[in-house]
């Protein structure tokens, strides 16, 4: 479904271009959960939105290929582009207080996508609505369906985004980071739905996080990045279990661990 | 959940003030004492009575008629000329905000060389090209108010550009168009508001300033501006006259102010 290859991109805004992303390769099926991890800066936010293509087309060159279902992203035409994103492709963003328009009632931005891509009527908008709103496992969606952004709390928020996200039932589902801004409960919780939502839907899961335990949770599979580059990639338990590269192994001993804080 | 307290005491005291001058002045198109242009030798300086409340010129015209329907030219000219400047800057605001780049650069220095001047100078300039006259006066301060309202639309646009919201619309497949106008605009209400409410202020404040040099309003149309450089031949035979109008520009400017500083206080 997603291939990507020899993904490069470089920064063009200074001086001296800036290269963020290396050879990046990715294959993903229909109803796969890949994770992708690494730390802040490591490129992983960068290949996700430029699969996304979300990418400016200006200040940055890209080389290489992302091609979806057939679909060539880094280069088709602007109007193709947008007729996949929301549709085929939805991502859910890190920071839940920033991504929903704080003007906008809940229950317009999660009906947003049908709005620009079908010509559904008002009533049927706001059924599909609902459905994904309690899908999502709010309570009382019809409620949350009128009220606006400022009402609800950080993990409220992130279940209408992840709402707003499905509501067109995408055959990939972006997620960069999206329980960072959570409590550990919550994040949980929301593991748990995105796991549910994979199996309803069939739904395709690119998971990007630096907290390696969800990602374990959650992943068959998982690349490593650093610096750019994927320095690991493979079955989530044979890399966590049997590390081959220096870094996976340092990041994963950089998880906290109980017996280990009581010694020091 | 606890909401923000949504009244203060200027934001009252400005809508107070603003909605008593445009309720006179809107009364003014259907109904003034005397008709405001009615000259009576008689009556010529009449001081405060009870069938002229203000008194009357040097022409015998009732000032009181005069002042309403006076205000109501003064509000009509701000009104228009805050609507070209504000949707004119909206636009421009809009595109170089969210697009950047050429665009960005072009409109923006344009923008910086009308800013550049002050703006009655301006404003000066283009009636002097265009002619005088109610009309032309709208023309010539519309377009001089846009660049301030430009700048203060492009830098909401670019503080809202890199919103995740946005992003966010844009990966749902949504347009320029319709990220900018349903998704940006709106968000810049809340800083529009209140410097409509002030451009208002300056727009009241431009037009009685060019209707007293001469080169706004032309009579027969009364405007506060006129009537105060009219007033000033006889302001120790009448003051008055000069009283009452120059009260009345006062009022609307105090109205505007407070009502923006407190739109801003919100």
């Amino acid at each position: 479904m997603l291939d990507v290859t020899d993904l490069n991109i470089e920064f063009h805004d200074h001086l001296t271009p800036e290269t963020v992303v290396n050879d990046f390769d990715l294959h993903m099926d229909y109803g796969e959960i890949v994770g992708l991890v690494g730390e802040s800066g490591s490129g992983k936010t960068m290949s996700a939105l430029a699969i996304a293509g979300l990418l400016s087309r200006k200040n940055m060159k890209k080389r290489g290929r992302i091609e979806f279902e057939g679909t060539d992203i880094l280069n088709c035409p602007r109007n193709e582009l947008r007729s996949l994103q929301g549709k085929d492709i939805s991502m859910v963003f890190q920071e839940p207080m920033n991504s929903l328009d704080p003007l906008k009632k809940i229950g317009y931005q999660v009906e947003e996508s049908l709005k620009i891509h079908t010509d559904m009527s008002a009533k049927n908008r706001k059924r599909l609505a609902l459905r994904a709103l309690s899908e999502v496992e709010l309570p009382d969606p019809k409620g949350i369906y009128e009220l606006y952004p400022h009402e609800l709390s950080g993990g409220m928020r992130q279940r209408v985004m992840i709402a707003a996200a499905i509501i067109s039932k995408p055959k990939l589902l972006i997620c960069d980071e999206p329980t960072t801004a959570l409590d550990v409960t919550i994040q949980a919780q929301i593991l748990e739905l995105l796991k549910k939502i994979n199996k309803r839907y069939n739904t395709a899961i690119l998971f990007i996080s630096h907290d390696l335990s969800l990602v374990r949770k959650l992943c068959k599979r998982v690349l490593v990045m650093y610096r750019g580059n994927v320095v690991e990639s493979g079955e989530a338990e044979q890399v966590f279990s049997h590390p081959e590269a220096e870094y996976t192994r340092l990041l994963i001993a950089a998880i906290p661990k109980f017996e280990k804080l009581r010694k020091d | 959940m606890k909401r923000k307290r949504l009244l203060n005491h200027k934001l009252i005291a400005g809508a107070v003030i603003t909605a008593f001058v445009v309720l006179v002045s809107a009364a003014g198109f259907f109904y003034t004492p005397y008709d405001p242009n009615m000259m009576d030798a008689a009556s010529k300086f009449a001081g405060i009575s009870l069938k002229h409340p203000l008194g009357c010129d040097n022409f015998g015209r009732d000032i009181l008629s005069r002042i309403i329907s006076g205000s109501g030219t003064t509000l009509v000219i701000a009104f228009c000329t805050v609507l070209i400047g504000s949707v004119g800057g909206m636009l421009a605001g809009a595109v170089t905000g969210y697009f950047g780049g050429a665009a960005d650069e072009i409109i923006m220095r344009f923008n910086d060389a009308v800013l550049a001047f002050p703006s009655i100078l301006l404003a000066l300039v283009f009636i002097s090209v265009i002619g005088s006259g109610k009309y032309k006066v709208i023309l010539a301060l519309g377009i001089v108010f846009i660049p301030s309202f430009a700048r203060l639309v492009r830098a909401e646009f670019i503080k809202c550009r890199s919103m995740d919201y946005v992003s966010s619309a844009k990966l749902m497949g949504a347009s320029d168009l319709r990220i900018m106008f349903v998704h940006i605009l709106p968000n810049t209400m809340k800083v529009m508001l209140s410097s409509v409410a002030i451009g208002f202020n300056n727009a009241v404040l431009a037009e009685a300033g060019m209707s007293f040099l001469g080169i706004g309003v032309v009579p027969p149309d009364s405007s506060l501006g006129r009537m105060l450089s009219e007033a000033q031949a006889f302001i120790f035979v009448k003051p008055s006259y000069a009283i009452f109008s120059g009260a009345m520009i006062v009022l609307m400017i105090l109205g505007f102010s407070m009502l923006s500083e407190g739109l801003e206080a919100l």
